[in-house]
């Protein structure tokens, strides 16, 4: 085969389709934050991995230093948000933190 | 083989961590401030990592392009081809992907490989990627403030100053013209920091950057302090670094007021040149010595922190003159300057920054009997002076 | 942990998630995916894991929670939608090479060649189904995007697919978005890998191996399939190595595994879609996430009881850090799966065995000391770190009862919950006395299937085909 014919085989033009999709999810806002941490109801949560159980008795310490009236919800109030209960902890979630009257949430761990 | 060109670019703008990229919101932005009939192609571009564009004269499309999307400042770059940047990346020795940070103010993610994608565009060398990259992260380190520096009215902007014998290995200039035009290393890599700032953090001109004025160092501001006309430690040294390190080191400075003459010239300059926004806030100023005033000081005796300590006790602004400015004068007693400024104000003098160490002092210029010094003023807070000694492979 | 946050944001209550530096990428991509990319998140500065106590206080002390308290008290930037090409878009014009470099260099090829997806190759594939091009079969996290018909197509073009393979390809991204399947989990750092299965009549029409070398390249259906399925998850599902995959090591696709229905039909055994409620006949492919594994090489024995207790070492042998999912970081939902090459079962099936009794056995005696489980599950690996026994956990209802039968550390405890954990496939080399495990990875890929709806007409289509 002669270089011409060669490359003309390797020279065909192809029009290329975008290989992902459409990106569907409508941009929902974020919940109003407060206006200060002072006399609130922080709940902690977790997926019990990656020492969530040692850092978040420091992070209660280091907020509670900051604000002297806050107050805390231990994570095994909700449950694990990485276990097999995962779906319905987090479709309680509203419910469960309406009850608690949690006013912040902290979430962890993502490593 | 064709003869059309066919330039396989990657893109040197940034997307936040969150995925938007950062040209939506400087298109509102410009948008507001006019900006859009000069640079037409703002936002419009592939959301993609790498853009083909054909030939003829493909290098020329690309300049055009990169400069009406906004991506330039004002001058022609080298197109950021995916061949140049993969040899920038191996110079540079860190992985593509490595994430260094968000920049400020727009939080665009910089990794490895949009930094060295900025680095061709400014014109670098392959050698020069492992000084970019320490800059990029002296950028990005909290100490720096690159929200403030980027969107102050301010006219600061990064000053970077090489220390060690890579300096003369990259040809980076220390003597005659030091501060000016002609030397790779220092247009390009001071450019690569500046384009960084504006490709990643979204630091426009009159868009998001709000500086009166701004000033020509913001093309670039970088140069290597001199080994052989220094007298004294250098300053990798007084640094705590080895003297067979490299560092560089990155503060933030004002205009480049150049000073003919020696330490009373330069005091004086420093006195009357810095502002009370200046002394409001503190911070570390820059001042270089010229050869022939370095051998006059070394040879009566007089070590570097004696010089720092003449400096500072002789750019005194008398309380009289200080009220006159702008703080004062406008704002009386509505701002609480810091207890040094305090205390100088009641005893009749205020010197230009706190201590003696707060002067960052080189030796760099021409050896004419004619001395050409400078001093830099600085701006904001927190104070800053990062050093970042420089991992080379193997240069 | 995020999508908890989200689901907090929504309620009306303000969310903060710490992260660590290695997973912001991770994490901000997948909060894009939950329509809030600007959820809150507070950095932990390294990896948790190798910091001392000290080190971590003072990481936390200095960075985490100034940022959790801005995250929770300061204004956060409103989000904005980001433009993108459109789905039918024609996105580069070249040849083979240019096509393939653009499509490297842009992320969207896993370093193989594709086949450049041009529109008459993606009608080819259009052809072998009913639904229309823009219908919606799901929508995959983390990127949140639409799987539809067309690009199933075009990545089965770029993959090196037959048109006839559509039908396939289909259900498994069916099977994919399937809620249950949980692909979100797939960029996860222990870099599990999805292992495909088929039943039916289709594995002859498309010319599936399921004889030897079932799971080696070399036959195309098996092969490519096995390659679409990574391809979708990078472009559609949006996992990118560096990025928000973020497995240690990985594994790349596998082919998929062809169950030889010969021999099923022969020894009355059912195949492995029966688990999920289908029959012998149907067209079916499932779909769950391995790790490893190993070939349990010759299975020596003329009875199964002989065979067996080989085979239940097996299991043990292959099961370590996966024991979480049966205790721990879930409940029960660790099913591993052995596959028998023909001969393996012929011979139980002959002693009168059928796969149930089989999976009855192997579940009364794949067992291992408590202790030894929780060893595992806690002092190996810290994945769980209640403090609790697992003697306490069933006491709980936290694990099964199966777990709390007595306090003896001894005493012998399943790797499953129920027999019908264990998955049984057959397929391989039918004249070889080898089996193949594969480890389960739990609730992070859990074993989900979907029919396969062929075209009408599939017999000539299929016939008119290459």
């Amino acid at each position: 085969m002669t270089d011409e014919i060669y490359s003309a085989q390797f020279s065909a033009q192809f029009s290329a389709l975008w290989p992902r999709g459409e990106k569907t999810v409508e941009i929902a806002p974020l919940a109003p934050r407060l206006d200060t941490l002072e006399g609130k109801t922080v709940a902690f949560m977790w997926d019990y991995l990656f020492r969530g159980d040692e850092i978040f008795p420091i992070l209660e310490a280091e907020l509670s230093a900051a604000y002297p009236n806050m107050n805390f919800i231990g994570y095994s109030t909700f449950g694990s948000t990485h276990g097999s209960n995962e779906g319905q902890i987090i479709a309680d979630l509203p419910q469960t933190l309406a009850d608690n009257k949690v006013d912040a949430l902290i979430s962890g761990m993502g490593c | 083989m064709s003869e059309a060109e066919a330039l396989w670019v990657l893109l040197p703008t940034a997307q936040r961590a969150s995925g938007e990229w950062i040209d939506d919101t400087l298109r509102t932005r410009a948008d507001e401030q006019g900006m859009l009939d000069r640079l037409t192609q703002v936002a419009a571009f592939p959301r993609q990592r790498v853009e083909v564009v054909r030939g003829p004269n493909a290098s020329g499309q690309v300049n055009e392009m990169f400069y009406r999307r906004g991506w330039t400042d004002g001058l022609p770059i080298v197109p950021p081809t995916t061949n140049r940047v993969d040899a920038m990346l191996r110079a540079g020795g860190q992985q593509r992907n490595l994430v260094l940070g968000e920049a400020d103010p727009l939080k665009g993610v910089v990794t490895v490989e949009k930094v060295a994608i900025n680095a061709v565009m400014a014109g670098c060398e392959d050698d020069h990627m492992p000084v970019v990259l320490a800059a990029a992260q002296a950028l990005l380190e909290p100490e720096f403030n690159l929200r403030g520096v980027q969107t102050t009215d301010e006219n600061v902007t990064p000053l970077l100053i090489l220390s060690g014998s890579l300096a003369k290995r990259l040809h980076m200039n220390s003597r005659f013209g030091a501060l000016g035009p002609g030397w790779r290393a220092n247009a390009a890599i001071g450019r690569a920091v500046r384009l960084i700032m504006h490709n990643l953090g979204g630091g426009w001109p009159a868009a998001v950057a709000f500086a009166g004025l701004g000033q020509p160092g913001r093309y670039s501001l970088c140069l290597a302090e001199d080994e052989e006309f220094n007298p004294w430690e250098s300053l990798r040294e007084e640094l705590g670094f080895a003297a067979d390190d490299d560092v560089l080191l990155v503060q933030r400075a004002e205009s480049v007021v150049n000073v003919t003459g020696g330490l009373d010239d330069l005091a004086s300059v420093m006195a009357s040149a810095t502002s009370s926004f200046s002394r409001l806030h503190g911070g570390i100023v820059a001042v270089i010595i010229a050869p022939y005033v370095a051998k006059l000081l070394a040879d009566e005796g007089k070590s570097k922190a004696d010089v720092k300590a003449y400096l500072h006790a002789n750019s005194m602004t008398t309380t009289e003159e200080f009220k006159k400015s702008w703080i004062p004068s406008r704002l009386a007693g509505q701002t609480k300057f810091p207890r040094w400024v305090r205390a100088g104000l009641e005893a009749g003098w205020v010197p230009a920054v706190e201590k003696p160490e707060d002067i960052t002092v080189i030796v760099a210029g021409g050896d004419i009997p004619i001395p050409q010094c400078a001093y830099m003023p600085t701006w904001g807070f927190p104070s800053c002076r990062i050093a970042k000694k420089i991992e080379t492979a193997s240069i | 942990m995020l999508r908890a946050s989200a689901a907090a944001e929504a309620a009306g209550v303000p969310s903060s998630s710490l992260v660590c530096d290695g997973f912001l990428g991770q994490g901000a991509t997948t909060a894009v995916g939950l329509g809030l990319p600007n959820l809150p998140m507070a950095k932990v500065p390294g990896h948790v894991d190798t910091q001392t106590d000290n080190e971590l206080r003072d990481n936390l002390t200095s960075v985490t929670v100034q940022a959790v308290i801005e995250n929770l008290t300061a204004a956060q930037p409103a989000a904005i939608m980001i433009p993108e090409p459109g789905v039918r878009d024609v996105v580069m014009e070249g040849s083979f090479e240019e096509i393939n470099r653009f499509f490297y260099e842009n992320g969207w090829s896993d370093g193989l060649p594709i086949v450049p997806p041009t529109r008459a190759k993606v009608d080819a594939f259009l052809a072998f189904t009913d639904l229309p091009a823009d219908h919606i079969l799901g929508k995959l996290l983390p990127d949140n995007r639409h799987a539809t018909i067309w690009n199933v197509a075009v990545n089965g073009v770029m993959a090196g697919c037959r048109p006839q393979y559509m039908p396939v390809l289909v259900a498994l991204a069916e099977a994919m978005a399937d809620p249950g399947y949980g692909v979100e989990h797939s960029g996860n750092t222990p870099g599990a890998e999805t292992l495909i299965t088929i039943n039916g009549p289709i594995i002859k029409d498309l010319e599936f191996n399921y004889e030897q070398g079932a799971l080696r390249d070399g036959f195309q259906a098996n092969t490519t399939i096995g390659r679409w399925w990574r391809l979708y998850l990078r472009n559609v599902a949006g996992f990118l190595l560096h990025q928000n995959d973020k497995g240690t090591f990985g594994n790349t696709w596998r082919v998929v595994l062809a169950e030889n229905e010969d021999v099923l039909s022969k020894i009355d055994w059912p195949p492995h879609a029966a688990d999920f409620g289908h029959s012998r006949g149907d067209n079916v492919v499932t779909i769950s996430r391995f790790t490893g594994g190993d070939v349990i090489a010759s299975v020596f024995g003329q009875k199964p009881e002989d065979m067996l207790p080989y085979l239940a070492d097996a299991l043990i042998s292959q099961t370590g850090w996966q024991l979480i999912f049966t205790v721990g970081m879930a409940d029960g939902s660790y099913t591993p799966l052995l596959v028998l090459s023909p001969i393996l079962a012929e011979t139980m099936a002959k002693a009168g065995w059928s796969k149930d009794d089989v999976r009855q056995w192997l579940f009364d005696n794949a067992r291992i000391p408590a202790k030894k489980f929780e060893q595992y599950i806690t002092e190996y690996t810290n994945f769980y770190s209640g403090g609790r026994s697992m003697f306490e956990l069933a006491q709980l209802g936290k694990a099964n009862a199966l777990y709390g039968e007595s306090q003896d550390p001894d005493r012998l405890v399943p790797l499953v919950c129920d027999p019908m954990d264990i998955q049984i496939c057959v397929s391989g080399d039918p004249g070889r006395t080898n089996a193949q495990v594969f480890s389960h990875n739990g609730i992070l890929g859990f074993p989900t299937a979907r029919a396969i709806r062929l075209p009408n007409d599939w017999k000539n289509k299929l016939a008119g085909a290459g």
